[in-house]
């Protein structure tokens, strides 16, 4: 549009001038001439900065931007002149504690102008610093917001504190004044408490500031130091441009962190999100060393009071004791005593008991003894005398029975004399009679009284023949008897069927 | 005592002294032995309390 007008007044302005050729200063004079005219008030436009940056002669110059989705939509110098800047950044500052800088949205009172060697621009005329301020509340609890959604809000806070404070980290910077404050005043205290500091120097406001602590952090914690806690102090002085301790990223490390945070930043008006993240937040670097004091004199006074209890619990033992010990004293002689006393009783009275039945005993035992005498007597006597027959009985027995076997034997020899007689003349008859008979036999043997009977012997060659076996026909037998031999020949030879034992 | 001794360290043991004597479980001739114990620990926290690093190995060298 504005290019079409542009064309519409120099084709215009074409029409009365003979050549078609112009100069550019002419041309751009005519552009200005009608941006002037066209865009003659102010106007208020929502930008972010994209850049800024101060030249000498102090005017501000600033590149701003809309962008989408992080996409450029437009894009245009502005200029801070050095006449209204002073009141204009002045005013934002104290409004809203933060330095114009790059990335922060603004709300701007702008005029447009075109210059023809420098070309479009804005001149800025105000910035509305309340603006800003929402903005920046704005971006504040969107972090705010995603670091409760990642529980790191309280998470520093889980550390638990050791018992007295001793080995502190501080990152700050050398020269700080709130450095020299905390040092001074710690060491200064009226306990004579000792601490061991090591100052991890970093960069604490300006853009500089979160990537500079971060460093820092990352320091003390590969330091061979094990560390009771970390301390943040700013520098002191002017309370401007502390929007470092709004960042995402470094509050969210600072959360992280191995150690308790404790921060002594020094806010005016309201607390950042550092603080709201750290384990113990303090407004200067005074009041964390008045704290970190307080801390040690706190576990000093429970050990002062752990000394009381034990002393007075150790006394009040002891004197227990010494009393138990004195009762017992007592009570042991008493007891003794009694003891004694029963014992003795007990004594005398086993005595008599002991001497009564001992009589009664032997009272009973000589009354037994006298009885049983009695009756062994008695006994005694009937057993004499039954034994006295007895013995009378026995020797009657034995005179008979001797005289008895004497008669007997007598007897008997008598017998034996007259068998043993008349058994000799019996033998001597027996054996005569045997001698005849013996002769007779002897006799009846011979061959010859046998041939004489009608007994005969058969002989061949010579021999004695018994038997029909082997006999031949053609042999000779020559045959015995009592009277003379006979000479025979064999006609027949018959064998008995069974021979006959003779 | 191998451990290295500690605020925590030592308080916890105090503590625990304190309720051994409270509730009477420390007979009267361990007694001296566990107040001795305590009033070397409270030592030992007094004096880091105020002492140096050097000083500080020096009171742990004593008690360890």
């Amino acid at each position: 549009m504005i290019f079409q007008s542009v064309n519409s007044v120099f084709l215009l302005k074409n029409k009365a001038i003979e050549e078609s050729i112009y100069r550019l200063s002419d041309l751009l004079d005519e552009l200005q001439m009608v941006v002037r005219s066209t865009f003659d008030r102010s106007y208020w436009v929502i930008a972010e900065i994209v850049s800024i940056s101060e030249a000498k002669n102090g005017h501000l110059y600033l590149e701003i931007a809309e962008k989408e989705n992080d996409f450029l939509q437009a894009k245009i110098r502005a200029n801070l002149w050095s006449n209204a800047k002073r009141r204009i950044l002045s005013e934002f500052e104290h409004t809203t504690n933060q330095t114009l800088k790059k990335g922060m949205k603004v709300l701007l009172n702008v005029t447009i102008d075109f210059h023809t060697v420098f070309g479009m621009s804005l001149n800025i005329l105000d910035i509305d610093p309340n603006f800003s301020l929402g903005e920046i509340e704005r971006q504040k609890q969107a972090t705010l917001l995603k670091l409760e959604e990642e529980g790191l809000i309280d998470f520093n806070k889980q550390h638990v504190l050791t018992q007295a404070i001793q080995k502190i980290a501080i990152i700050s910077s050398k020269t700080a004044a709130g450095y020299q404050d905390f040092i001074k005043q710690l060491s200064e205290n009226t306990h004579n408490y000792t601490f061991q500091t090591t100052l991890f120097q970093a960069t604490m406001q300006g853009e500089k500031a979160s990537p500079s602590i971060i460093q820092a952090l990352e320091k003390v914690e590969e330091s061979s130091i094990d560390f009771d806690i970390i301390i943040l102090i700013r520098g002191g002085g002017s309370t401007l441009d502390l929007s470092c301790f709004d960042e995402y990223q470094l509050v969210a490390r600072l959360a992280q962190s191995l150690y308790p945070i404790f921060t002594g930043i020094g806010h005016e008006r309201d607390i950042s999100i550092a603080d709201k993240v750290a384990h113990t937040y303090l407004k200067t670097p005074t009041a964390v060393a008045d704290f970190i004091i307080t801390h040690n004199r706190h576990f000093e006074d429970t050990l002062n009071s752990i000394a009381e209890i034990i002393n007075q619990y150790a006394f009040s033992l002891v004197d227990n004791h010494k009393e138990q010990l004195s009762d017992l004293g007592k009570n042991l002689s008493y007891s003794a005593q009694q003891k004694m006393h029963e014992s003795s009783q007990e004594l005398i009275q086993n005595g008599y008991n002991y001497q009564h039945a001992a009589k009664t005993r032997l009272t009973k035992a000589n009354f037994r003894l006298e009885k049983i005498t009695l009756i062994l007597k008695h006994d005694l006597n009937i057993r004499l005398r039954q034994i006295d027959q007895d013995l009378d009985l026995t020797f009657k027995n034995i005179i008979k029975e001797s005289k008895e076997l004497l008669q007997h034997n007598k007897n008997k020899t008598e017998q034996n004399a007259k068998y043993l007689t008349q058994h000799s003349l019996n033998s001597l008859q027996t054996n005569s009679l045997t001698v005849e008979q013996i002769e007779q036999l002897i006799n009846l043997a011979n061959p010859k009284q046998i041939l004489k009977k009608g007994f005969s012997i058969t002989r061949l060659n010579g021999k004695l023949l018994r038997s029909v076996k082997n006999i031949d026909n053609k042999y000779i037998l020559s045959t015995e008897l009592h009277d003379g031999i006979l000479e025979s020949k064999i006609t027949n030879t018959e064998e008995n069927e069974q021979e006959t034992d003779l | 005592m191998s451990k290295k001794l500690t605020y925590s360290i030592a308080l916890e043991e105090l503590e625990n002294i304190i309720q051994e004597i409270e509730n009477e479980e420390i007979s009267i001739d361990d007694l001296s032995i566990k107040v001795k114990r305590a009033s070397t620990l409270l030592k030992f926290c007094k004096e880091k309390l105020r002492s140096t690093e050097d000083d500080i190995n020096t009171i742990l060298g004593e008690i360890e």
